[in-house]
């Protein structure tokens, strides 16, 4: 169903809210308040659009790109939190918390992380649950056994799944074309067996069709969908490593902004005025600077270890 | 009380775990309609049906990342790798996602599966799988000991199948289970009788046979060989304990230092190769908690530190009795 004019503007309040907060965190990191961040500045209309198209109950596995934009469209993941967050103040947007919506983590090898995924549909099965599993992973992981393993899987017990490929084009400094010969991820599907749609990642609109329809044929029993969504990183892999790309390429990714995309359209549409607009960001901006400045004056400092007691880390090891 | 094979001992834990419990399921390759390649899984299909029994594509790194999913759930997944080796596709998943996950959630998440893996070879040379080669007869627990988060545990008895089994997959932690497939039809033993709920607990060693003189730590098949070689040595009036770990993580330590304040002489044997293997552990750990008593070095009995040969060939790679006897002799000076 296509958004309705309240959608509409709900989508812009979380993309923008978590454009500003983005770009807050990776300047913190750029200027060595913080240190150590995956920017997920240009991956914001993926995370918005397929955090608006899931259900409290469906699982969603998020990635280090989007994974916050993610949250805090689904709810219950405020801005504050996502900068307080950064600043070890607040529990991540990966934590399971009740009350939250429902989330599987990742870990820290790419790819890896993809056929537990599979295990979380598997369950909901098993329970008789019509619920469905989403799990986004990049082009880089996209070339990992696992998920190879994982996809046709899902496509042999066509289990209720969306695998999320955000493919902004490097792997570090990898470049999409040369680790395959193969011109889109989205073609991968037809030898899984399941429909493989490409999609424009800045496009949130586009974004949500798609995640929707996926989700909804995938709820209707019919299956898992492979979407790749085409998108551009603003900012090098993770700050303090160099930028291989060209000005050129980094400008385009300035042009295709989904955000601004979205608030000139509401506007062109008389959805919103220029001031309706305005008040939105504004009040983003506010809620994200008083959040930085409680994360300051906590006493935060990267360069100080935080007091860790060995002994009750070691107890943390296993469950019984 | 009543003998059965060892395999009969792993198949009845499923079978037992499976009507107790519903959360248990099984998944493997051809564990379902084909019993298994071995035979271990023969009934749960016919027994508790596809959404429970589930077959999947040879995919080990992909039904072992969906198993530990499952877990993560609730659910409490029975992983067959059709043989120990094949572990290696699915190592990623087990050392990356299964063992760290309670700790990377802060206590939130835990993966209550059990991997069972059939290793090694048929050491007596009866029957069949007498040294599959390279790629079918690798007894990897090492590999496993060295990963924090991890359990393993590694039967000798069918009675110890069963029981360990059992505490395996009622286990809330990732449990590496070792089954000796050399053993599956050649080794019989003393079981409890159906329907009585057999539990070994895990981290708890038993010794097989008291002795005074010199105590070998042994596990798996070799268990049996330093049985033999103990009731040999009897017959010159030496006096051999005979410890099996049972469980090699955690490992109970204060069985093994009992047996050595007792013996002061130690052989320590397995069917992995030598170098970084569990008996370098046990060795290190007698070091450090029972030197005063050691009146000799340790000694390790051990396969060769080489691919395992196929067919008979294997015997010369593998220790055996006449390696064993040999390493007694020598931690008693004769
Ligand atoms: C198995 C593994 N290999 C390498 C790395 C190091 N690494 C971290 S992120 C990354 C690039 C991943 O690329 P992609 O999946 O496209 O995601 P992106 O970071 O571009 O969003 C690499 C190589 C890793 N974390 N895991």
């Amino acid at each position: 169903m296509p958004l309705d004019h309240e959608q509409l503007v709900a989508m812009y309040r979380a993309l923008s809210g978590t454009r500003i907060a983005e770009q807050t965190i990776t300047d913190l990191n750029k200027s060595g308040v913080l240190r150590g961040h995956h920017s997920g500045l240009g991956h914001e209309a993926v995370g918005v659009a397929v955090g608006m198209a899931v259900r409290p109950d469906d699982c969603v596995q998020m990635s280090h790109r989007s994974g916050m934009m993610l949250s805090h469209a689904r709810g219950g993941y405020s801005l504050r939190e996502a900068v307080l967050s950064q600043f070890g103040r607040a529990p991540s947007h990966y934590a399971s918390l009740p009350g939250r919506p429902r989330t599987l983590t990742i870990v820290g090898l790419v790819g890896t992380w993809v056929p537990m995924s599979v295990g979380i549909s598997m369950a909901d099965r098993l329970r008789g649950k019509d619920t469905v599993t989403v799990t986004f992973f990049g082009d880089g992981a996209a070339n990992e056994g696992a998920v190879h393993e994982a996809m046709n899987l899902a496509g042999a017990r066509r289990l209720p799944m969306v695998f999320l490929i955000e493919n902004n084009g490097m792997a570090v400094s990898m470049p999409t074309s040369e680790a395959t010969a193969a011109s889109d991820f989205a073609a991968r599907a037809a030898g899984y067996g399941m429909p493989g749609v490409l999609v424009d990642g800045h496009d949130p609109v586009a974004l949500h069709e798609v995640a929707e329809e996926a989700v909804a044929r995938a709820r209707r029993g019919q299956g898992p969908t492979l979407i790749e969504a085409k998108l551009i990183r603003w900012e090098s892999h993770a700050n303090g490593i160099a930028d291989l790309r060209t000005p050129e390429e980094i400008e385009e990714a300035h042009r295709r902004d989904g955000v601004r995309q979205l608030r000139d359209a509401l506007i062109g549409q008389g959805i919103l005025s220029e001031a309706d607009a305005d008040a939105i960001d504004d009040a983003a901006r506010a809620e994200v600077d008083a959040a930085v400045e409680e994360g300051r004056t906590a006493g935060f400092d990267m360069t100080v270890p935080p007091p860790m007691d060995a002994a009750d880390a070691w107890r943390l090891t296993y469950a019984n | 009380m009543g003998s059965t094979l060892y395999i009969n001992a792993i198949n009845r834990a499923l079978h037992e775990e499976m009507a107790r419990d519903n959360e248990v399921v099984a998944i493997g390759l051809d564990i379902g309609r084909q019993g298994g390649l071995f035979g271990v899984t023969r009934g749960l299909f016919e027994r508790f049906g596809p959404s429970r029994v589930m077959d999947t594509p040879i995919s080990e790194a992909g039904y072992m990342g969906a198993a530990i999913g499952m877990a993560m759930e609730g659910v409490r997944p029975v992983v067959e790798i059709q043989f120990a080796d094949f572990v290696t596709v699915a190592f990623d998943q087990i050392v990356t996602v299964a063992a760290k996950m309670h700790y990377m959630t802060g206590g939130g998440k835990n993966v209550p599966i059990v991997v069972r893996l059939p290793y090694g070879v048929n050491v007596s040379g009866e029957g069949y799988m007498t040294g599959a080669g390279p790629h079918h007869s690798q007894s990897p627990e090492a590999w496993f000991c060295h990963c924090p988060g991890l359990k393993v545990v590694m039967p000798s008895s069918p009675a110890d199948a069963l029981g360990l089994l059992k505490a395996a997959i009622r286990d809330n932690d990732p449990v590496i289970y070792f089954e000796q497939k050399g053993l599956y039809y050649t080794l019989s033993g003393e079981v409890p009788e159906d329907g009585e709920d057999h539990i070994v607990p895990i981290g708890k060693a038993a010794v097989r046979r008291e002795g005074t003189d010199a105590t070998i730590v042994a596990t798996g098949a070799m268990v049996g060989l330093s049985l033999a070689v103990a009731e040999k040595l009897a017959g010159e009036g030496v006096s051999v304990e005979v410890v099996d770990p049972r469980t090699l993580v955690p490992l109970d330590r204060e069985t093994l230092v009992a047996s050595v304040r007792k013996t002061g002489r130690v052989v320590v044997t397995h069917e992995a190769s030598q170098t970084g293997g569990f008996g370098a552990e046990v060795a290190a750990v007698l070091a450090d908690d029972a030197y005063a008593s050691l009146r000799a070095p340790v000694k390790r009995v051990a396969a060769r530190d080489m691919p395992v040969p196929a067919g008979l060939a294997a015997r010369a790679a593998l220790p055996g009795e006449a390696r064993i006897e040999k390493a007694v002799r020598a931690v008693l000076g004769k």
